[in-house]
C-alpha cells in the first residue's frame, strides 16, 4: 500500500454546450460535415466546447480528508465524477489506490416499487457491497435511517426525507478505503444531519480517505484540514481550509462586483461601503465596535412607497435577520440618488464571515425592484475565535435571593 | 469480449444478480397475471400462427393443418419471442437506468446483461411449458406423435444458445446506440413487431417457394429456428440448412464482437450523453 490515496495529474475535462445529436437524422449531416472539414484534435476546443476543468493536480494522502469548494459551475461535481470513473478526463490522468465508493447522489438506483428492505440490498449491490455484508448490517442500517416501521413498505410511499435517510444509511455502512461525497450531508432534519456529520467524522478517524464537496463551509471546516477551491474549472487555491474559505469568499465578491455593473434598472444600489465609527472606509468590521453600512440608492423612477432591506446570513447560508426601512424611514417619492446608512452600534456579529444582501421593494405594488445578485461577503474581526454567530455582551448581575443554602448531604439523596 | 471485460463483470456479479432480480421482482409484483404473463405472449403468437396456417390452407383448398404443423409453429414461436424479448429489453436498458449510469461507476455491460437475464427468466418459464406440452404429445400420441426422438435432439441446446447469444450481442450494441440516438428504440420496436413474419416462424422455407424459399434463410435468425423444427419433427437437418447454420454462427460471433465494440466505444460518452 502506498501512502497516497488519490493522485491527480494535470487533468482537463471538456464539455459541449447545447444539444448533442440526439437522433440518427441529425447525425448524418453532422458526420458529412466532419468528413469534409478537418476533425478537431481531442486537446483542442471545437465549436461550442468549453473546459469544465483545466489542469487540475492534487494529491490526497491516505487517511486524510480533502474538501473541494467553489461557486456553482466551478467543476466540483465534474471532478468527483472523474475520480469515480463515471466520466473520463479529456487530458491528464489520475491514480487511485484503494477501494473507492462515491456518494454522488443519495439513493441512486432506488426502485420505487420495491420495499425499503429490498432497496437496501439493491442499493448495496449497486454500491458494490456483498449480499452477505449487507445482511450483517441490515438492522444497523434500518436503525440508522430510523424507518423501522416502514421497512417492508414500497418506497414510493416514503417521504422524501425517509428516502434520503435510507439512502445515506446504506451508503454510510459500506467500508470503502476512499469515499467521495458530493453535497449529500444536507439531507433530512437537523438531527439527522448531525448524525451524518458524526458518522463522517468517525469514518475519517478510522483511516478512510474522504473527498468532500459542500457549499456548507462549516461542514468543510469541520471535516477537512485541507481544501482546494475551484472557480470556472481552474484550481485557484490549494492548502489549509481557512485560507480556502477566504479565497472562495473573495472569488464570490469579484463575481458580485461584476454583476452589479449590469444594465440600468429603475432602482439600483451601488457603492456599498463598510465604515468604522469615524466614517473611514474599512475592509473588515470589528466585533463589538460601532460600524456603518453605506450605499447609494439610485431611483430612476418615482415611487410612492419603497423600502430597502439589508439581509444578513452566515457564510454557510444560515439566515440571521433583516433590517428594513419599511417602518422606520420613508424614502421621498422622487427620482435621484440617495445615500443610505445603516448603523450597527455595536456590531453584534461575532468573528467570522457573513453575507450582506440588499434589495429594494416597491411596497405599494408589493413588487421587487432590485436585488443584489450575489450578496456581499463581509468579514468581522474579533478576538474570540469560535463557532459563535453572536457577540453577547458580558452584562451579568448577581443578587442574593436566599440566605445560606442547605448543606449538600442534607438532601434526600443518600450516599 | 476481451478477457478483462469478462473478469470485471464477474467481479460485479452481485450487481448483475441484484439488477436481474429487481427487474423480475418489479415485473411480477402488483401484476394481475403473475407467472401467467410468461405464457400469455407465446400462446398469443402460437394462436396467430395456427390461424395464419388455417387461412392459408383454406385459401389453397388444401388439407387442414395437422399436428406436425402446429408443433412446428410452437417450437419456433417460443424461441423467437425470447429473442425479441432479449433484444427489446436489452436495447432500452441503458436508457431505463440513466440514473445509475450518471451517478455510479460499474462495468456498464452489467445493465444490458441483467436485462437479458431477466428476459431469459421469462423464457425459462415458457420453455418449461413448451417441454411439458411436447412431452404430453409424445406420451399420449405414441406412434402417431409427430415428434421424432433421436440423437439429433442434442442440437436443441446448441440452437437455443445460438439464438440467445445473437440476441445478447444485438441488445448490447443497440443499448449503446439507443443512448446516443433516441430514435433507435422505435426502429427496433417496429422491426421486432413484424420480424416474426420474416423469420420463418409460421412456415418453412420450402413452403415459401420451392426453388427460391431458401433466400429467407439469409435472415440469420431463421436457420436456427428452422433447424429446431426439423430436428424435432423430422429427426435430421438438411444439408442446405447445415450451411446456413454455419452462416448464422458466423453472424452471431460478428454481432457479439461488433456489438460490444460499439458499446465500448460509446461507453466513455454514456455519462455525458445520458
Amino acid at each position: 500500500m502506498t501512502d497516497t490515496a488519490i493522485q491527480v495529474n494535470c487533468v482537463w475535462k471538456k464539455f459541449r454546450r447545447g444539444e448533442f445529436h440526439d437522433s440518427l437524422r441529425d447525425l448524418i449531416p453532422a458526420v458529412t460535415k466532419r468528413l469534409i472539414g478537418r476533425g478537431a484534435k481531442s486537446s483542442e476546443l471545437a465549436h461550442r466546447e468549453f473546459w469544465a476543468l483545466r489542469d487540475i493536480s492534487f494529491e490526497v494522502p491516505r487517511g486524510e480528508s480533502l474538501g473541494i469548494i467553489g461557486p456553482n459551475g466551478a467543476g466540483k461535481s465534474t471532478m468527483l465524477k472523474l475520480l469515480s470513473r463515471i466520466l473520463k478526463p479529456s487530458r491528464g490522468n489520475y491514480t487511485i489506490n484503494g477501494r473507492l465508493s462515491a456518494l454522488i447522489e443519495i439513493g441512486a438506483g432506488f426502485h420505487q416499487d420495491l420495499t425499503g428492505r429490498e432497496n437496501i440490498y439493491l442499493n448495496g449491490a449497486i454500491l458494490g457491497i456483498k449480499r452477505e455484508a449487507i445482511r450483517k448490517k441490515e438492522e444497523q442500517i434500518i436503525e440508522f435511517a430510523g424507518v423501522n416501521r416502514f421497512i417492508d413498505t414500497p418506497i414510493k410511499r416514503y417521504s422524501a426525507g425517509m428516502k434520503a435517510r435510507l439512502g445515506f444509511a446504506v451508503a454510510a455502512h459500506m467500508d470503502p478505503d476512499i469515499l467521495l461525497v458530493d453535497e449529500v450531508l444536507s439531507v433530512g432534519d437537523a438531527k439527522f444531519r448531525h448524525k451524518c456529520l458524526q458518522h463522517m467524522e468517525k469514518l475519517i478517524q478510522s483511516d478512510v480517505t474522504v473527498v468532500f464537496i459542500s457549499h456548507l463551509l462549516d461542514q468543510v471546516n469541520r471535516l477537512c484540514p485541507n481544501t482546494i477551491v475551484l472557480d470556472h474549472g481552474k484550481m485557484i487555491y490549494q492548502g489549509k481550509t481557512n485560507g480556502a474559505i477566504k479565497t472562495y469568499i473573495e472569488a464570490l465578491r469579484e463575481d458580485h462586483n461584476k454583476s452589479i455593473s449590469g444594465s440600468p434598472a429603475v432602482a439600483e444600489i451601488k457603492n456599498l461601503r463598510l465604515c468604522d465609527a469615524t466614517g473611514r472606509e474599512v475592509a473588515e468590521l470589528d466585533c463589538g465596535e460601532p460600524a456603518d453600512i453605506e450605499f447609494d440608492l439610485i431611483l430612476r423612477d418615482a415611487f410612492e412607497d419603497i423600502s430597502i432591506q439589508l439581509n444578513i446570513a452566515t457564510a454557510s447560508g444560515l439566515y440571521l435577520g433583516t433590517a428594513s426601512t419599511a417602518h422606520s424611514m420613508k424614502i421621498p417619492p422622487h427620482t435621484g440618488t440617495y445615500r443610505l446608512c445603516y448603523r450597527f452600534d455595536p456590531m453584534p456579529l461575532a468573528e467570522g464571515d457573513y453575507t450582506f444582501g440588499l434589495n429594494v421593494t416597491d411596497i405599494g405594488h408589493n413588487h421587487p425592484l432590485w436585488e443584489s445578485s450575489t450578496p456581499r461577503m463581509v468579514t468581522v474581526r474579533g478576538n474570540s475565535p469560535g463557532n459563535a454567530v453572536l457577540r453577547l455582551g458580558n452584562n451579568w448581575t448577581a443578587r442574593l435571593m436566599v440566605g445560606t443554602p442547605r448543606p449538600y448531604n442534607d438532601t434526600k439523596h443518600n450516599d | 469480449m476481451p478477457l478483462n471485460t469478462i473478469k470485471q463483470i464477474a467481479a460485479y456479479r452481485e450487481l448483475l444478480i441484484a439488477l436481474t432480480y429487481r427487474d423480475i421482482q418489479v415485473k411480477y409484483k402488483q401484476a394481475v397475471m403473475g407467472v401467467a404473463w410468461a405464457f400469455f405472449m407465446p400462446v398469443l403468437a402460437i394462436t396467430s400462427g395456427i390461424l395464419f396456417r388455417l387461412v392459408m390452407s383454406w385459401h389453397r383448398s388444401e388439407s387442414l393443418p395437422v399436428a406436425a404443423d402446429i408443433v412446428g409453429v410452437m417450437v419456433k414461436s417460443v424461441p423467437w419471442l425470447a429473442f425479441a424479448a432479449i433484444v427489446g429489453a436489452a436495447s432500452t436498458s441503458l436508457i431505463g437506468n440513466v440514473e445509475l449510469i450518471t451517478k455510479i461507476y460499474f462495468p456498464r455491460e452489467v445493465v444490458p446483461l441483467s436485462a437479458t437475464l431477466s428476459a431469459l427468466f421469462d423464457f425459462a418459464i415458457s420453455l418449461t411449458g413448451l417441454v411439458v406440452v411436447l412431452a404430453i404429445l409424445v406420451l399420449v400420441g405414441g406412434d402417431k406423435s409427430p415428434i421424432v426422438i433421436s440423437i439429433q435432439l442434442l442440437w436443441v441446446p446448441v440452437l437455443l444458445a445460438m439464438l440467445i447469444l445473437m440476441a445478447t450481442g444485438l441488445g448490447i450494441g443497440l443499448s449503446a446506440a439507443n443512448l446516443i440516438f433516441r430514435d433507435v428504440k422505435y426502429i427496433v420496436q417496429v422491426v421486432l413487431q413484424f420480424g416474426i413474419l420474416f423469420s420463418l416462424v409460421y412456415f418453412t422455407y420450402t413452403e415459401v417457394h420451392a426453388d427460391y424459399g431458401w433466400l429467407m434463410l439469409f435472415n440469420p435468425i431463421a436457420p436456427p429456428l428452422e433447424a429446431l423444427r426439423m430436428v424435432l419433427l423430422e429427426g435430421y437437418i438438411d444439408p442446405l440448412l447445415h450451411k446456413f447454420l454455419a452462416y448464422s454462427g458466423v453472424v452471431t460471433a460478428v454481432v457479439i464482437v461488433f456489438g460490444h465494440a460499439l458499446f465500448t466505444k460509446a461507453e466513455s460518452m454514456f455519462a455525458e450523453y445520458a
